[in-house]
C-alpha cells in the first residue's frame, strides 16, 4: 500500500519535474474548504516556503490567524470573492464531497481556465450520477455528503480540456455504509491539468 | 444494576490484568455514512442539522494548528511535492 503510494508520488514527481515551468512571483492559490489546517501549513513544514492561499471556508468558521502568516494566508467565505482569474492552483482538501454547489465553483474553474486542480481524498463511485448520503462520524453530528459518480466528473473536466495527470484510488478502510458495500465506494485522489492550447 | 455491573466490570478488568490480559469494553461503531438520498437538500433535512458542515460552535472554536504538530505523511504529500517545483 505504501510502496504503491511512494511510486505514485515519484511518477507525479517526475512528471512535474519535466513538465512544469517555474512559477513567477505573487502567484495566488485557492483552496476550498482548507479549515484549521491549511494546505499552506503542510508545503511550509515540508518545503519551508510561504504561498500566498486565498481559501474559501462557510461564513460561520472563524479562525485566529498568526501574525507571522497574515501576509499570506487570507479567509473568504463568498464564492463571489475567490479570485479565480488570479490563480493557476484550485485544491479541494477533501471538501467536494461536503459542497451542495460544487459544479458552480467548477464552473468558475473551467472559464477562468485555471491551470491545475487537485482533489484529495474524496469519495467517488461507479455509479453514472452523484449518491447522496449522510456523514455520521463527525462529533456525532450528521451532514450531507456527496459520493460523486467519478465518470460523470472525470467527463466534464475532459469536455473542459482539462487532463487527468494523476491519480490513485483507495479502498474505504475505516469507512462504511450502511447500505453500500465496500466495493461500491471508494477514495480518490486526482490532479487534472489544463491542456496546451495548439 | 447499573453500579453494580460497572463494579463487576472493573472488579474483571482488575483481575484479567493481574493474569497479564487488558479488558476493553469499546462501544459498537456505528457506520460512517448512512442511507441513500434523492437530493443533497433531502441529505440536509434527513440530517436535522442546521448547518452542513459540522456544527457552528466546532467552526469558531479553532485556531491555526501549531506548525510543530502538523504531519506531512501520505496523501499530504501530494500537493508540497507539486510546490516545490514552483519554488
Amino acid at each position: 500500500m505504501m510502496s504503491r503510494l511512494l511510486i505514485n508520488l515519484i511518477f507525479f514527481l517526475c512528471f512535474f519535474a519535466f513538465t512544469h515551468e517555474k512559477n513567477e512571483d505573487n502567484n495566488l492559490f485557492l483552496e476550498i474548504g482548507g479549515g484549521h489546517l491549511p494546505i499552506f501549513l503542510y508545503i511550509l513544514k515540508s518545503i519551508g516556503q510561504k504561498y500566498k492561499f486565498q481559501i474559501l471556508e462557510e461564513q460561520n468558521f472563524k479562525v485566529q490567524i498568526p501574525q507571522e502568516y497574515e501576509d499570506y494566508l487570507k479567509y473568504t467565505y463568498k464564492l463571489e470573492d475567490m479570485k479565480f482569474k488570479d490563480s493557476k492552483v484550485v485544491i479541494f482538501s477533501g471538501s467536494i464531497q461536503y459542497i451542495e454547489n460544487y459544479m458552480k465553483i467548477l464552473e468558475k474553474i473551467f472559464s477562468n481556465k485555471v491551470k491545475n486542480v487537485f482533489i484529495t481524498e474524496t469519495m467517488f463511485t461507479n455509479k453514472s450520477e452523484d449518491t447522496f448520503v449522510l456523514q455520521n462520524n463527525m462529533l456525532n453530528v450528521k451532514f450531507p455528503n456527496i459520493f460523486i459518480s467519478f465518470k460523470k466528473f472525470n467527463k466534464l473536466f475532459d469536455e473542459n480540456n482539462y487532463e487527468l495527470v494523476f491519480q490513485t484510488k483507495r479502498k474505504v478502510g475505516k469507512y462504511s455504509h450502511n447500505i453500500l458495500n465496500k466495493g461500491e465506494f471508494f477514495v480518490k485522489d486526482l490532479v487534472y491539468k489544463l491542456k496546451e492550447q495548439t | 444494576m447499573k453500579f453494580i455491573l460497572i463494579t463487576l466490570y472493573r472488579l474483571t478488568k482488575k483481575i484479567v490484568f493481574y493474569l497479564g490480559y487488558k479488558l476493553e469494553i469499546k462501544k459498537k461503531n456505528s457506520y460512517t455514512f448512512l442511507n441513500l438520498y434523492k437530493s443533497y437538500q433531502e441529505a440536509l433535512k434527513a440530517s436535522k442539522n442546521e448547518t452542513t458542515y459540522i456544527t457552528k460552535n466546532y467552526q469558531s472554536s479553532f485556531e491555526l494548528l501549531d506548525l510543530n504538530d502538523v504531519e506531512v505523511a501520505d496523501k499530504f504529500n501530494i500537493l508540497p511535492l507539486f510546490f516545490c517545483f514552483y519554488s
